[in-house]
């Protein structure tokens, strides 16, 4: 009998089965008899055998339980192992639920639906249970209480009776139950199982419960361990979710400080032109006292602009909404630019100033950024440095970068707010605020504005005898990791679905990692999607579209959900659009993940044409992602992995008419009729979007200026193929896509750049790209005579064929052009028809 | 101040307060001023009033500035009417906007009226009154 529950008793009565137990101890006592024939030796070495092979079978199967984390799983698991091979054709398992004090049936083992629902409906409360742990039914650690003992009230409905057919003298009778508790190694009682209808057919020996206990022992560590990773999960799920509110909260703040600072602007401006004009009107015919108050008046407004403007550029640069405007400057010249602005404060504080301003090589940052990081510095330490106080400030250079120093002989820094003097509103007392102004948000602005650049600031300082400063901001831009728009890193995987969306014009993008434990995958990362959607999401394996993708290692394009019988057709609230893209992220020919991309702007259907691209993209990206996943070398990988993201993003967005589709056909014509393969053509999609990427390092001055270029810039931009191969190294794995962006401003007779290649040594790639470059730059500049420019184009291309170009491919290229035009000639003839330009 | 009396500044803000004042100061230097309160009207007294230069806000309702600064240059008959910009101080990319819209100088917020004065000074005398209105 099962547990505290189950079956009426069925069709044999009680009576009955007494008259044929009698029978039935007759023939087993006989049995009992003949066995007493064999040796004592015998039978302890039958024993030794058994147990040896049943701590066998228990060790399997503890093997198998440990590699389950998920309790449900575990629990059946359990129940499962028992049936099979300790004996036991009817298992259940409860456990205790410490709030309410009653057991629940949890899993099961043999049963019939019938008697699942009725276990599950009939939780045992401990004290009951409690009430049957006595000692006349206690064999080792468990419980057998024999049907004899007439325990149970056969009528109790709650009970589940099997239906054991007959049964003979000193067999398991269906009355009959066993107990196994599940205790902790503190002995907590933590549940028990519950065994009915042995294989054998006999009440189980001392060994059988033995092996049993043995058995539990494991499960109930197995347990253990599910549930303090359940707990965690939990945990972990619960504090993704406060850091996602905590981000939501601090974006909304700063929204907000934005906001209120910006309205408090609009009046401050009125307060300081009306007060001008009253000063330069009025003012000096004042008498006495009265000019003064004017003139406090005026500073008193000035501090609180400066206050606003603090603060909302405190603000802005949290919200990261301040873009930098990166040109070379030479940090000794802001600061002596500082310095004369500080000048009168500096005199009038009576304290001595002492620049160490050498040359220094020029770095690449904001200037207005930079002029206002290095303002805050000095004024901090002019407002901190008592009369007859020192200030120096050192600018030094490295091969990396420039370093900037700013000492005074002030009040100091205790140790203890050392570290917390960049946090925002921190002044080391509060009443110090009084005492020295300000809402304590310089030095976070500042070590904003270093995030900003990819530099450091740090401090050093003894209280009483001063502090001293020091900012070292890069040569060129690095992207690290602790320096973006929010002051977080920027994930890698963000990135990544960043990118993917922008270049595949969709508004949705995320990307799912295989958990290979659960065998599902989950949603790493994501834009456009709700945040429970990300934490509830988990799709099997082989099921819907991306479990499919993940299973079969391909690429799915769906035009139509709706249409789509694959996939059942099931549209969801997230498909805004009908068509979407799911392709396999792999690596080592493993899938790690699925990329999927939805919702494209345009509301049109994505086309095979965009499905290769984002394989070929997705291709890349795995790389990168499996070292993160892996959290391989992150301080390493990480800064030029996003570079690198990050310039793809940028070149893509640079590309602007050239991604059109007519260009896009061009581009494969041209490449098929040079002989390359489909796959061949996809890289040179690729590598199309992203061969100009050197470009993004090249000042923006240079890339815009009108008129020839200084030898000095020249030679900056005949740089980019060298610094676009050097950008794309972190995620490009085909030496086939560095060699065409390096080689891509080679000429045919050998005059190009940056190696001089000639003729067929130039990769084949290359020379194709030399061609749609020159083709793409000068048809987009002024797209609204198309036509024209793009007949001159195909000229002045012809004509540069031999020295220039490949001649091979310029005339690929023309022939490409001609057929085009006719086609879109010919489509334009129908007038009315409806007939489209594809 | 008296050779001030032949050009004409449209000064447009959706501050009244900054309008009062700005009516107040520049006329004060013999300039006569007309205003108006947001983008729309500005392009419309461009063209009806032909000012020979235009103070102009940035963020306004209906029309914002760099929009009604394009609007003004882009239109033949209005085209050459010098533009100041008034920008909030750390906009620098409004400054930048400006220029691409097509403004010849800007005055960061909040200014002292005698300094917009000088601006304005300026860049009148690199374009002569007049010389717009053919």
């Amino acid at each position: 009998m099962l547990s505290l529950s189950l079956m009426t008793l069925n069709s044999h009565s009680l009576l009955w089965t007494l008259c044929l137990s009698a029978l039935i101890g007759l023939v087993l006592g006989w049995r009992a008899w003949a066995l007493r024939g064999r040796t004592a030796e015998c039978r302890a070495q039958d024993l030794a055998e058994k147990r040896a092979n049943n701590l066998a079978r228990i060790l399997d199967i503890s093997n198998t339980m440990n590699a389950t984390l998920e309790l449900d799983q575990l629990l059946t698991c359990i129940a499962q192992a028992v049936r099979e091979s300790l004996g036991f054709r009817r298992v259940l398992v409860r456990l205790l639920d410490e709030e309410t004090e009653t057991f629940k049936a949890c899993a099961f083992a043999g049963l019939d639906e019938e008697d699942v629902i009725k276990l599950r409906h009939n939780e045992v409360p401990l004290e009951e249970f409690r009430g049957l742990m006595k000692d006349e039914f206690r064999i080792g650690g468990s419980y057998f209480i024999n049907h004899e003992a007439q325990y149970w009230d056969e009528d109790d409905d709650r009970l589940v009776i099997p239906d054991l057919g007959e049964r003979q003298e000193g067999e398991w009778h269906p009355l009959d139950s066993l107990f196994v508790p599940l205790r902790t190694r503190d002995r907590r009682l933590i549940g028990y199982l519950s065994v009915d209808d042995p294989v054998d057919r006999q009440v189980p020996s001392t060994e059988a419960i033995e092996t049993l206990e043995i058995f539990s022992n494991h499960a109930v560590i197995s347990i253990e361990n599910a549930r303090l990773y359940r707990e965690l999960e939990g945990k972990i799920r619960e504090l993704k979710w406060v850091t996602a509110k905590l981000e939501e909260l601090n974006q909304t703040k700063n929204a907000f400080m934005a906001n209120v600072s910006h309205e408090l602007r609009t009046p401050l401006t009125s307060i300081r032109a009306y007060l001008d004009t009253v000063m330069t009107e009025v003012g000096p015919r004042l008498e006495g006292q009265h000019n003064h108050f004017l003139k406090v008046i005026l500073e008193e407004t000035m501090r609180l602009t400066g206050l606003v403007d603090d603060l909302l550029d405190f603000s802005r640069m949290e919200a990261g909404g301040i873009e930098l405007n990166r040109e070379p400057l030479k940090l000794e010249r802001v600061a002596r630019g500082a310095l004369s602005v500080l000048e009168p404060e500096v005199q009038q504080k009576g304290l001595t100033l002492i620049p160490e301003l050498p040359d220094t090589e020029p770095i690449l940052a904001d200037r207005n950024l930079t002029m206002q990081l290095v303002l805050n510095l000095l004024r901090n330490a002019v407002k901190f440095t008592p009369p007859g106080g020192t200030i120096r400030v050192r600018v030094e250079g490295d091969e990396k970068g420039a370093l900037l120093e700013v000492r005074d002989t002030g009040i100091g820094i205790s140790r203890e707010n050392l570290g917390r003097v960049f946090d925002r509103f921190y002044q080391t007392d509060s009443s110090s605020t009084r005492e020295y102004g300000g809402v304590g948000l310089g030095l976070s602005i500042c070590r904003s504005i270093v995030g900003r650049h990819g530099g450091r600031i740090w401090a050093e300082s003894k209280e009483g005898e001063g502090s001293s400063f020091m900012v070292w901001l890069p040569r060129r831009e690095s992207v690290c990791p602790e320096t973006t728009a929010m002051g977080r890193p920027r994930r890698v995987p963000d990135l990544i679905v960043q990118l993917i969306a922008e270049v595949m014009q969709s508004g949705s993008a995320s990307i799912m990692l295989v958990d290979e434990k659960r065998e599902d995958l989950f949603i790493e990362t994501s834009l456009g999607l709700d945040q429970e959607i990300i934490e509830n999401t988990r799709v099997p394996i082989g099921e819907e579209i991306s479990g499919w993708v993940a299973r079969h290692g391909q690429p799915v394009l769906v035009c139509n959900i709706e249409e789509d019988d694959r996939f059942g057709r099931r549209n969801r609230p997230t498909y805004e659009t009908k068509s979407l893209l799911s392709v396999p992220l792999t690596t080592g020919g493993r899938v790690i993940g699925v990329l999927n991309v939805s919702n494209r702007v345009s509301c049109t259907s994505f086309t095979a044409d965009d499905r290769d691209l984002l394989a070929c993209l997705a291709d890349r990206l795995a790389v990168v992602l499996e070292q993160v996943v892996r959290g391989e070398d992150v301080a390493g990988v990480l800064p030029p992995t996003q570079q690198a993201l990050q310039a793809i993003i940028d070149a893509r967005r640079r590309s602007g008419v050239t991604g059109s589709p007519e260009f896009q056909r061009v581009l494969e014509g041209v490449c098929r009729r040079m002989g390359m393969q489909r796959a061949d053509v996809e890289i040179m999609r690729y590598i199309w979007d992203i061969h100009d990427v050197g470009m993004t390092r090249v000042e923006e001055s240079i890339v815009s200026k009108p008129g020839k270029l200084e030898p000095e810039e020249l030679s900056q931009v005949r740089n980019h193929p060298r610094i676009g191969v050097e950008i794309l190294s972190p995620v490009e794995f085909l030496e086939q896509v560095k060699q065409v962006v390096l080689h891509h401003h080679e000429w045919f007779d050998g005059s190009g750049y940056p190696d001089g290649l000639e003729g067929e040594a130039i990769p084949l790639g290359a020379r194709v790209l030399a061609v749609l470059d020159a083709f793409g730059s000068m048809t987009s500049e002024r797209p609204y005579r198309r036509t024209r420019t793009s007949e001159e184009a195909i000229e002045e291309i012809d004509r540069c064929a031999g020295t220039q170009f490949d001649p091979e491919v310029a005339g690929a290229l023309v022939e490409e052009w001609r057929e085009v035009e006719a086609r879109s000639e010919k489509a334009r003839e129908p007038v009315g028809s409806g007939v489209s330009r594809s | 101040m008296s050779d001030n009396n032949k050009c004409k500044i449209l000064v447009v803000d959706d501050e009244r307060y900054i309008l009062h004042i700005l009516d107040f100061s520049l006329g004060a230097e013999g300039y006569e001023v007309i205003t108006a309160g947001d983008g729309e009207q500005a392009v419309e007294r461009s063209k009806a009033d032909r000012p020979d230069l235009i103070v102009m806000d940035i963020m306004m309702p209906k029309m914002d500035g760099f929009e009604a600064c394009k609007k003004i240059k882009s239109n033949p008959d209005t085209k050459d009417i010098p533009v100041i910009m008034l920008t909030a101080k750390g906009r620098e990319t409004d400054r930048k906007r400006g220029v691409d819209a097509g403004a010849d100088d800007y005055v960061t917020k909040p200014f002292s009226p005698a300094k917009l004065i000088e601006r304005v000074q300026g860049v009148l005398s690199a374009t002569p009154p007049g010389t717009h209105r053919e």
